[in-house]
């Protein structure tokens, strides 16, 4: 794939997430902000389920 | 009650998943569940006044993390599984009014970033092997909710379709040393008359094999089984031709255009399916402006789709109304 990772500047700023749990208290919802920011995403990690690898995005 | 269910006849598993009888039908705005939560108002799915984009899990899902029992014992014939997976709902936009469409290229390429980020996301589970992100649009097709949204599926299987283009492609690359897709691309190229669209990221085109008259794929021009690996650029460059394809669409017979939106990816089991290429298909139901297609004897039963057009005509008829978009870069 191509390298450029900065090349396309638009107006649509850094990604951030926030993971909650629903009104039932099963389900989550995620929150998708996209600011101006160069902050990092964040999200809640789980605790019951197994990920392939470690290097792969927490869930 | 939901399982897993093996078909011998085919060699396919499928779900049933009774829950979804009761799932909401066709509600009135004010009370559509995928809205903003008002103050004082109905308390929709979602509780925030405002949002940007959200995903959630379905309330009414296929498959789930932690599947029910099967409500019929299975055997070594008929086989039964515990339906392992993750359903999602994608909710474009608090705006219930405003298509996919309709949304700026802006809000195209945050969804192209969310749709990456879910896919990384279901792909890192252990039981799930393939991650679908798709959107039913319309009550063509059989919405249930107006609201633009999307839904994700994730199997704990290779669903059928996904293994038969695998197929395809791995035989291709093993014969000829090349990419299935390349190859179409280039036939697409050398002929120029399916071509709709094209940046220097993606080729939109109805193919020469299309079994819809606007049957529109939107593919990698280079090497990417899933999205994952896209860079800002490319994102960018979905969203754009995106915008401009949905665009194309709801001017074609000056109607908000259903359709099913398949986002094709290679499997998320941890093999390598560098012959695979990422893509989008479109199967729009509407062949005229008053006349949908429908999936009838030949389709249904026998498996052979009939395209009563010729790709060619369909496709010049939908390049006039494809136009450059403006936006910040």
């Amino acid at each position: 794939m191509q390298d450029n990772e900065t090349g396309h500047e638009t107006s649509v700023g850094e990604m951030r997430k926030n993971r909650e749990t629903m009104a039932d208290g099963r389900r989550y919802i995620i929150y998708y902000t996209f600011e101006n920011t160069a902050e990092t995403t964040t999200e809640t990690k789980p605790s019951d389920l197994n990920l392939k690898t470690e290097e792969r995005e927490n869930v | 009650m939901s399982e897993l269910r093996w078909n011998p006849l085919s060699g396919e598993w499928l779900a049933t998943a009774t829950v979804r009888q009761d799932r909401t039908f066709l509600p009135p705005k004010d009370f559509c569940p995928l809205c903003p939560t008002a103050p004082g108002g109905f308390p929709t799915e979602i509780p925030a006044s405002d949002y940007d984009i959200v995903v959630f899990e379905n309330r009414f899902p296929s498959l789930s993390p932690n599947p029910p029992e099967p409500a019929i014992a299975g055997d070594d014939f008929y086989a039964v599984g515990r339906s392992f997976g993750q359903c999602e709902v994608v909710v474009y936009t608090p705006n219930h009014n405003l298509s996919l469409a309709q949304e700026p290229v802006e809000q195209i390429y945050k969804l192209v970033q969310v749709w990456t980020d879910r896919f990384r996301d279901l792909s890192a589970y252990e039981f799930i092997k393939h991650v679908f992100i798709f959107e039913n649009k319309g009550e063509a097709i059989g919405v249930t909710l107006n609201h633009p949204h999307g839904q994700i599926y994730a199997y704990p299987f290779i669903p059928p379709k996904v293994e038969r283009q695998l197929e395809q492609a791995r035989k291709h690359s093993s014969e000829t040393g090349r990419n299935l897709f390349d190859d179409i691309i280039a036939a697409e190229k050398k002929d120029g008359r399916r071509i709709v669209a094209e940046n220097d990221s993606f080729i939109a085109y109805i193919p020469f094999f299309a079994r819809y008259p606007y049957e529109t794929h939107v593919t990698a021009k280079h090497n990417a089984p899933d999205m994952s690996g896209f860079s800002k650029d490319e994102q960018a460059n979905l969203a754009e031709i995106l915008k401009q394809i949905l665009t194309a669409f709801d001017r074609l017979f000056d109607v908000s255009f259903p359709y099913i939106m398949a986002l094709q990816q290679a499997p998320a089991d941890g093999a390598n399916y560098e012959f695979y290429r990422f893509h989008i298909e479109f199967y729009p139901p509407m062949r005229t402006a008053t006349k949908l297609k429908y999936l009838a004897g030949s389709e249904s039963g026998a498996g052979m789709f009939i395209n009563d057009t010729l790709p060619e005509e369909k496709a010049a008829e939908l390049r006039t109304h494809v136009e450059p978009v403006i936006w910040q870069k």
